[in-house]
């Protein structure tokens, strides 16, 4: 897993702690995200509420969603990482909360979002990576081993054909020409192999 | 690849006459995060906790059915294709979740986009391991490992 600084995958979207319940659901609507920062006035992160919040916190139990600030159905204190850990602490801590999403911070303010989907998408592309590689590592050496093989068998001709033409009669000349087929033959067949 | 048929859940439904508070409520008590939404016998979309939110709290009345937010049709695939065809349906579909239907088109469950990313991620842990106990079993001294190799 990667060692380097943790990038915010994601733009973290904030709103103020006095915004409405519907202000921040429209915002989540028109950001196309599933998960505000909530901020204080300082603009620090006080709190985090999601999709799924809102619908167990104020869908199921329904409350004046114009007048009710969205700091009333937060979750809040908000852990956050710094922006120097590593991708694998991020997720350490996600598991040790039990958490999907985590904001970024830097001098106590969020400047990202790093979520279990970002990283999942992240390892999955590693991984994707890792598998071409080693497919194509295999299909390398599958190539060699079987060039390797040619050439011995190319070598191994080549020599036999070598004392018989020191011998050289019309038999061996006769024969030479039909061993020239086979091999060119051979190098047909590992061309065509070496283009798959 | 492996047939889905280890991811399959039991369906939770809710009809779609149910109302969003009441429809909340039931992920709450069920753990989900979706829920196929039936009409009589028949399932015919699966609605999201987003999908309840949004429409709850912007038409800032809860009181209105599931029928207004969920997604129609329903997708679902066969009980009998494998996980890369499930998951090829979930990508082109743009869904996480899947219904799943049984040989006469009845909804016999619905398998998750987590729930095999879990399974899968399972697996890479154990090979994992048995990489990590290669190389361990590579780096001890040759004659260490033939004597441990005749005990075993």
């Amino acid at each position: 897993m990667s060692k380097k600084k943790l990038e915010p995958l994601d733009e973290v979207i904030s709103v103020p702690h006095d915004a409405s319940i519907y202000e921040a659901a429209e915002r989540m609507k028109r950001e196309a995200v599933g998960c505000l920062v909530v901020e204080s006035d300082e603009h620090l992160p006080i709190g985090i509420v999601t999709d799924r919040d809102l619908t167990l916190r104020v869908v199921a139990w329904p409350v004046d969603v114009k007048a009710t600030p969205i700091s009333q159905v937060m979750s809040s204190p908000v852990e956050c990482v710094l922006e120097d850990e590593d991708r694998s602490g991020a997720l350490n801590r996600m598991c040790a909360l039990g958490v999907r999403r985590i904001p970024i911070t830097r001098d106590g303010r969020a400047i990202g979002l790093v979520s279990l989907d970002d990283l999942t998408e992240r390892l999955s592309a590693d991984m994707g990576s890792l598998s071409l590689g080693t497919a194509g590592k295999l299909a390398r050496a599958r190539r060699s081993e079987h060039r390797e093989e040619i050439a011995r068998e190319a070598e191994a001709l080549l020599k036999e054909l070598g004392s018989r033409l020191r011998r050289a009669n019309w038999y061996t000349r006769k024969h030479f020409l039909a061993e020239l087929d086979e091999v060119r033959e051979k190098v047909d067949k590992a061309l065509k192999g070496k283009a798959l | 690849m492996h047939s889905i048929s280890q991811f399959i859940h039991d369906p939770r439904t809710v009809d779609e006459d149910t109302s969003l508070t009441e429809a909340a409520r039931c992920m709450e008590r069920w753990h989900v995060g979706a829920l196929v939404v039936t009409r009589g016998d028949e399932a015919v979309g699966m609605v999201t906790d987003r999908d309840l939110m949004l429409h709850g709290i912007l038409t800032a009345d809860c009181g209105v059915t599931v029928r207004e937010c969920m997604s129609v049709p329903l997708i679902a695939v066969s009980e009998t294709v494998s996980v890369h065809q499930a998951v090829e349906t979930m990508r082109i579909n743009g869904v996480r979740r899947l219904g799943v239907r049984g040989a006469s088109g009845e909804l016999i469950g619905v398998v998750s986009a987590d729930e095999i990313w879990s399974e899968i991620g399972t697996a890479m842990g154990h090979l994992a391991k048995a990489i990590q106990k290669e190389f361990a079993a590579e780096k001890e001294p040759s004659s260490l490992r033939k004597t441990r190799l005749s005990q075993e």
